[in-house]
């Protein structure tokens, strides 16, 4: 399918990709240019650039799905995880107790767990995605992902999540009961594990984490079957993945990772898009070698006083060699990427390079053009 | 300002925002300390495969490995970060070897907030720690490559976090000596990376700041990654628009003058980037843009560079 038809037709796009590479901007555009055929659209992205963040009306006060103004025929709501704010809402939502609720928000782990750690942003993701996708407001979901290995998570669930909330060790945590009595024989065994820790770490950590497992035991049946919601989404023909990249060595090892993480999952991969993959000339097309000539030829055409022939030699000579230069790095960057795709799979039917831009798009119209300058690899 | 050597320190930590080259810097000054006959060591976190890529070997585990003559690296591997502490804090052998089978115990550290940080800083200590038959540091210096802004200010945050949660013990002993670390003026530094773009030196205006008001971490260099050549000499950029004028504007010289005004102009803007980062009152050192792809050669040049020898 071509990047034009999973626009068109996919209800949910995840995007992939190592960090620096442009992705979240690339989600926009994607989201944006369904948005334009017509499509409702929700793209909830991670840590925008603040330009970015303007541009699709996210003041970053929240992580509400809001409404981008200006955009139609169809419409675009956009919203920016924020992990924090999205546990703390999740809390919200599930205790009624607000006495409770402002001890769960005080507890240090809890903060720093909602706040701090990329791990624990897979969660409150499938949290937020299974929240739109439950409402059935919208024709297609474009989910940004973090920047880092961690993305895989996402599709890892719910055995992972599982296995956070293993019920055996946040009971021993909490000292409550796991039900039945194999259950509890195990749980002695976590328990004397556990004690080694808190040995470890000391008695206020201790509290401070049974604390926080005794939110999480709670949540855990909610939280599961949430997972397996999302999971089936993230499975299902409606699905596609996009990995978003850049031709640069370091970018293509840690996309590598992704894309053969995604293939081992079983994940539908379905486009490759290389981003700042060419030197564009003032045309937008990929700089090529060009016909040969000579400066010297040139000089003696313009007939220049002695004095001003050296420099203006000096002038065409940096002009035919930067040519040369960017012609040669082209040709490099589609070496490498033509050896990346070909390990991308056979589902993958849209590979796309952009352009090197000077400027970052920040405007919907800047973010509309940046997928008309993509050129087929 | 002169630039200091930026690899006198013991413990180097590279920062910025995600693909500005940090690898790239970091692999450079590995490069340059090997040739000053140190024993550079660069550890990667957050199962990156940088150094693979950039030395193009095949695998860079937990255990250090020569990615280039007398150049190491490594990427801290959790689970084994874990054995070791266990090991390291439980004194029969018998029950360290029960906790560190435990599957409960393993799913608990898996998802446990800051135990994958706090084992980093344990492994860090562990490789500072190390010496040879002769009795001097194994590694000397450690280069320690963060994957993000955000991973670096966690690590810097990670004693505040603990602050008052854990009063004793031995992760009270790491953290106290990690606080210490971070302070300590002769052996850390903390070094910036970045692009000269508008939003790479937007956030490292604001990165910078950061730090240097709420962290006591003593901060080395700010590194300008990719920094292109001037296209032009500037005494003949006067002749560029004449030139251009006289040459029609479809020929093959035409069209690459062109591309060349292009440049010019794209330069001129990089270098207005580059004056807004004298806010940073570091020492900036400007690394040449490499197209294509970065040998080992490359790199051992930027390195030189990146020294301040060149």
């Amino acid at each position: 399918m071509s990047l034009a038809e999973l626009v068109r037709e996919r209800s949910l796009l995840v995007c992939v990709g190592p960090g620096g590479v442009g992705k979240t901007t690339l989600g926009a555009s994607l989201a944006l240019a369904a948005a334009t055929q017509g499509r409702r659209v929700a793209v909830i992205t991670i840590d925008p650039a603040r330009r970015l963040a303007d541009a699709l009306g996210l003041d970053g006060l929240d992580d509400a799905l809001r409404p981008v103004p200006g955009v139609g025929p169809g419409s675009l709501d956009a919203a920016m995880l924020d992990t924090k704010a999205s546990y703390d809402a999740l809390i919200d939502r599930i205790t009624d107790d607000p006495r409770a609720r402002r001890r769960i928000l005080d507890n240090r782990v809890y903060q720093s767990f909602s706040r701090t750690l990329a791990r624990s942003h897979a969660y409150v993701a499938m949290e937020r995605l299974h929240d739109v996708l439950q409402e059935g407001a919208h024709d297609l979901v474009v989910l940004d992902t973090p920047p880092t290995r961690s993305a895989l998570d996402i599709l890892d669930a719910p055995g992972r999540l599982v296995r956070f909330l293993d019920e055996r060790v946040l009971a021993a945590f909490i000292g409550e009961p796991a039900g039945g009595a194999g259950a509890w024989i195990r749980a002695k065994g976590a328990e004397v594990a556990l004690r080694l820790f808190g040995a470890m770490v000391g008695d206020a950590l201790m509290r401070e984490l049974a604390g926080f497992f005794e939110v999480f035991f709670h949540l855990r049946r909610g939280f599961a079957e949430r997972a397996s919601t999302v999971v089936a989404h993230l499975s299902a023909s409606e699905t596609g993945f996009v990995l978003v990249t850049a031709p640069q060595a370091t970018h293509l090892a840690d996309a590598a990772y992704l894309r053969d993480g995604l293939l081992a999952r079983g994940a539908p991969l379905e486009a490759v898009l290389f981003n700042r993959a060419f030197h564009p000339d003032a045309e937008g097309r990929p700089i090529g070698p060009g016909p040969a000539w000579s400066p010297e030829a040139e000089v003696d055409a313009l007939d220049l006083p002695d004095g001003e022939r050296a420099s203006a030699r000096r002038v065409l000579s940096a002009a035919r060699a930067l040519r040369g230069e960017l012609a040669v790095a082209n040709r490099a960057f589609d070496d490498a990427m033509r050896r990346f795709a070909a390990a991308a799979g056979p589902r993958v039917h849209a590979r796309l390079r952009l352009p090197i831009l000077d400027e970052e798009p920040a405007t919907l119209d800047a973010l509309t053009s940046l997928l008309e300058r993509a050129s087929a690899l | 300002m002169s630039v200091p050597d930026p690899l006198e320190a013991r413990l180097s930590f590279f920062t910025g925002k995600g693909g500005v080259g940090k690898s790239t810097v970091v692999a450079a000054l590995a490069l340059e300390a090997r040739r000053r006959r140190r024993r550079p060591l660069v550890v990667e976190l957050g199962h990156r495969a940088s150094m693979q890529a950039v030395f193009g070997v095949p695998d860079v585990g937990h255990a250090p490995r020569e990615v280039a003559p007398g150049v190491f690296a490594t990427n801290i591997d959790l689970d084994e970060a874990l054995r070791d502490y266990v090991a390291d804090h439980v004194p029969v052998r018998a029950l360290a070897s029960r906790i560190a089978k435990s599957p409960s115990l393993a799913r608990f550290f898996e998802a446990a907030p800051a135990v994958g940080e706090v084992l980093t800083l344990q492994r860090l200590e562990q490789l500072l720690a190390e010496v040879d038959e002769a009795g001097r540091p194994r590694f000397d210096p450690i280069l320690v490559d963060f994957d993000a802004t955000g991973h670096a200010l966690m690590f810097l945050e990670l004693p505040r976090v603990f602050e008052g949660l854990v009063t004793s013990g031995p992760i009270r002993r790491l953290l106290d000596g990690f606080a210490a670390l971070l302070s300590d003026d002769e052996r850390t530094r903390l070094h910036l990376v970045t692009l000269p773009g508008r939003l790479p030196v937007q956030e490292t205006l604001e990165l910078y700041e950061r730090i240097r008001t709420e962290h006591a971490v003593r901060l080395g260099a700010l590194f300008v990654n990719r920094v292109p050549a001037p296209p032009l000499p500037p005494d003949a950029a006067d002749l560029l628009a004449p030139l251009r004028a006289r040459i029609a504007p479809d020929t093959p010289a035409g069209r690459d003058l062109a591309l060349l005004a292009l440049e010019h102009e794209r330069y001129r803007r990089l270098r207005a980037q580059i004056a807004r980062l004298e806010a940073v009152a570091l020492p900036r050192v400007e690394l040449p843009l490499v197209r294509g792809a970065v040998g080992v050669e490359a790199l051992a040049e930027l390195g030189r560079i990146a020294r301040g020898a060149a």
